[in-house]
């Protein structure tokens, strides 16, 4: 435990150090003149004086800008355009700023589909760049409102609040000298907190020709203003021939079919509660009933044929709870997540029985303590990296190390790389390492063809029994595979499937009657998943 | 406690990588070095020049239209869970 309160310490004392530095002010800004989009007239901000003008910067690729641009065109413009002004009689204008000088016809589909009526060309990201600009989207509401070209940043803000929140703003800004205040032609709408939804379903299935293997989980995430709740279930399947090792005058091992399943229950909360350091809070709660694999299934079989008298009935069951906070060090472009997390195990034990001593069941509760620390970041225009790094402290065990790196390149145009490399250890001897590769190519604006490729390595279980190891040997596997995924504006699917191989070492000389639990197999992997936002 | 003992351990023993205390320093070395280049990019890489790690299929989503991953692969491989107790732990029959 005082490894956690340290690490807390650290992060908290790193955060909001940081934070405490970039407190946000309002601040002052002289204009700027920049030209139309794909013209060669040139528009003033002082253009604008008098008025209140909320800067969209936007990029054609950038996805969630589009929500942006659409809902500021429909419900801050053309609302106040109908009205004549804000609440206190201020004209509004949303100019569109387009920070994208490449592609222009992409750009101008971008425009159509949104339906922008003012864009302009903010070559170089100079504007945005001036107004401090933390990733796109990026809404800023500029006034001018005493005269004298000078404008103040009223708000700013890097990802989208929703329209009300800059309707809330535009109505808050007043005159110095309220005689000014002009006489409201309707009263104000009532600020309603934006809300969104998506589900997510995928099916996953792995089998070979005595195991058969189901995972199928179903997610619902609704977003409310700054908070996200994240609700997952999941439904798994294990179906096992069962077939121990034949040994001579073992005649009470019996082949037998076992069909288990698991169901998973998983909520997560996220909630934003600082705008500038953007600092989320993250909550995890969970739980689920049934086997977590299927070795523990034929293990356990293993055990109730073996010590039929002494046997347990197992039920194993878990639940879980984590606290995390993640600082958005660049808005869609970084951050640094830190996690803890507790999980409690009631699992299948495994059995022992010495000479002359009584049948002895191992410890059938676990509890799990987790480290976790998260970085991402964008280190070239054409390279996303991201690297985890964990420390797990489970009951009885000594703790195990663990982290991936993940670098996603985008070799070209329509060509993309996702590489992983994975390590994790455990005293007094375990190690594993493995490779993720997978290469997708954009076929079209829809359609995504990938090729993918797996492998891992480990250095077998740790296991102290005296006379009978069920700890598996040293495995190697490999997986290669073949994907397609479709895309729309507010759904995806993706099917991707190939073949997958394991291959165990040598078993210990006190492990033969697993030799059938950690034999090589050829297995078939299939994945299926679904998404839509609405 | 543990965690500090190890630390300890490790310097003492002069960085010898051929422990598990060894492989923790790997491990957070090579966290620092990555940390240090991720940081020392922030604001390198001008919002202009975002277009190609702003494509979906270079995010890191949590979306299974994105992973390539089969999560039932982690009941295989003990090395590559990283999370829940028994299975975590490597061994689910081990005392």
């Amino acid at each position: 435990m005082r490894l956690l309160r340290n690490s807390f310490a650290i992060l908290l004392g790193l955060v909001f150090g940081v934070a405490g530095s970039r407190a946000a002010t309002t601040v002052a800004f002289t204009s700027f003149e920049l030209n139309k989009f794909g013209s060669d007239e040139s528009v003033k901000l002082d253009d604008f004086a008098g008025s209140i003008v909320v800067l969209d910067f936007f990029a054609y690729w950038c996805v969630p800008c589009r929500k942006v641009s659409s809902d500021l065109e429909e419900y801050v413009q053309k609302f106040y355009t109908a009205k004549g002004g804000n609440a206190a009689g201020f004209p509004v204008q949303v100019v569109s700023m387009n920070i994208e000088q490449g592609r222009a016809a992409k750009t101008r589909q971008y425009i159509n589909q949104t339906g922008m009526s003012l864009v302009l060309d903010d070559v170089g990201g100079k504007v945005y760049q001036s107004l401090n600009g933390r990733g796109i989207p990026y809404v800023v509401v500029l006034t001018e409102t005493a005269g004298g070209s000078q404008w103040e940043d009223s708000y700013s803000h890097a990802g989208y609040e929703g329209y009300e929140k800059v309707r809330e703003v535009i109505d808050s800004i007043r005159p110095d000298n309220p005689q000014a205040i002009r006489q409201l032609d309707k009263p104000i709408p009532s600020v309603a907190i934006p809300s969104a939804h998506g589900l997510e379903i995928g099916t996953d299935g792995l089998w070979a020709n005595d195991i058969f293997l189901t995972d199928t989980t179903a997610t619902h995430v609704f977003t409310r203003g700054v908070t996200e709740f994240r609700t997952s279930y999941s439904y798994s399947t294990i179906g096992l021939e069962y077939d121990p090792a034949e040994e001579a005058f073992v005649f009470w091992r019996q082949p037998t079919n076992i069909s288990e399943r698991r169901q998973t229950l998983q909520e997560a909360i996220r909630h934003t509660f600082s705008d500038w350091p953007s600092l989320t809070l993250n909550g995890a709660l969970g739980g689920y009933d049934g086997y977590q694999d299927y070795r523990s299934v034929w293990l356990n079989e293993f055990y109730r044929q073996e010590y039929p008298d002494d046997y347990i009935e197992a039920e194993p069951w878990g639940v879980n709870v984590g606290i995390g906070l993640r600082w958005e060090l660049a808005p869609t472009t970084g951050f640094l997540q830190f996690d803890y997390a507790w999980q409690k195990d009631e699992i299948a034990p495994g059995y022992e029985k010495k000479p002359f001593e009584p049948l002895a069941r191992g410890r059938d509760d676990l509890d799990t303590h987790t480290v976790r620390v998260m970085l991402e970041n964008v280190l070239t225009p054409s390279l996303r990296s991201q690297i985890t790094g964990l420390v797990m402290d489970t009951t009885g065990r000594e703790l195990r190390y663990g982290g991936q790196a993940s670098l996603n390149w985008a070799l070209a145009e329509s060509w993309v790389l996702r590489s992983t490399v994975g390590y994790s250890e455990e005293a007094p001897r375990f190690e594993a390492w493995f490779v993720d590769e997978t290469l997708e190519m954009d076929i079209d604006e829809q359609w995504y063809f990938s090729l993918t490729g797996r492998w891992y390595t480990d250095t077998g279980e740790i296991d102290d029994s005296l006379l009978l190891s069920s700890a598996a040997p040293e495995l190697e596997t490999w997986h290669i595979g073949l994907g397609i995924r479709w895309q729309g504006a507010n759904s995806a699917v993706k099917l991707s499937g190939g073949p997958y191989f394991t291959r165990y070492g040598a078993l210990g000389p006190y492990a033969e009657p697993f030799h059938n639990l950690y034999r090589g197999r050829d297995w078939g992997v299939a994945q299926l998943a679904f998404t839509h936002q609405f | 406690m543990r965690f500090k003992e190890v630390i300890l351990k490790e310097f003492c023993q002069g960085f010898s990588f051929a422990t598990v205390q060894g492989a923790m320093i790997k491990i957070l070395l090579f966290g620092l070095l990555v940390c240090g280049v991720g940081c020392a990019s922030v604001g390198q890489v001008s919002i202009s020049e975002q277009r190609l790690v702003s494509k979906p299929n270079m995010l890191f989503s949590q979306s299974g239209v994105f992973i390539y991953q089969n999560r039932l692969i982690a009941q295989i491989e003990p090395g590559s869970a990283t999370s829940g107790g028994g299975q975590a732990a490597g061994c689910t029959s081990c005392k």
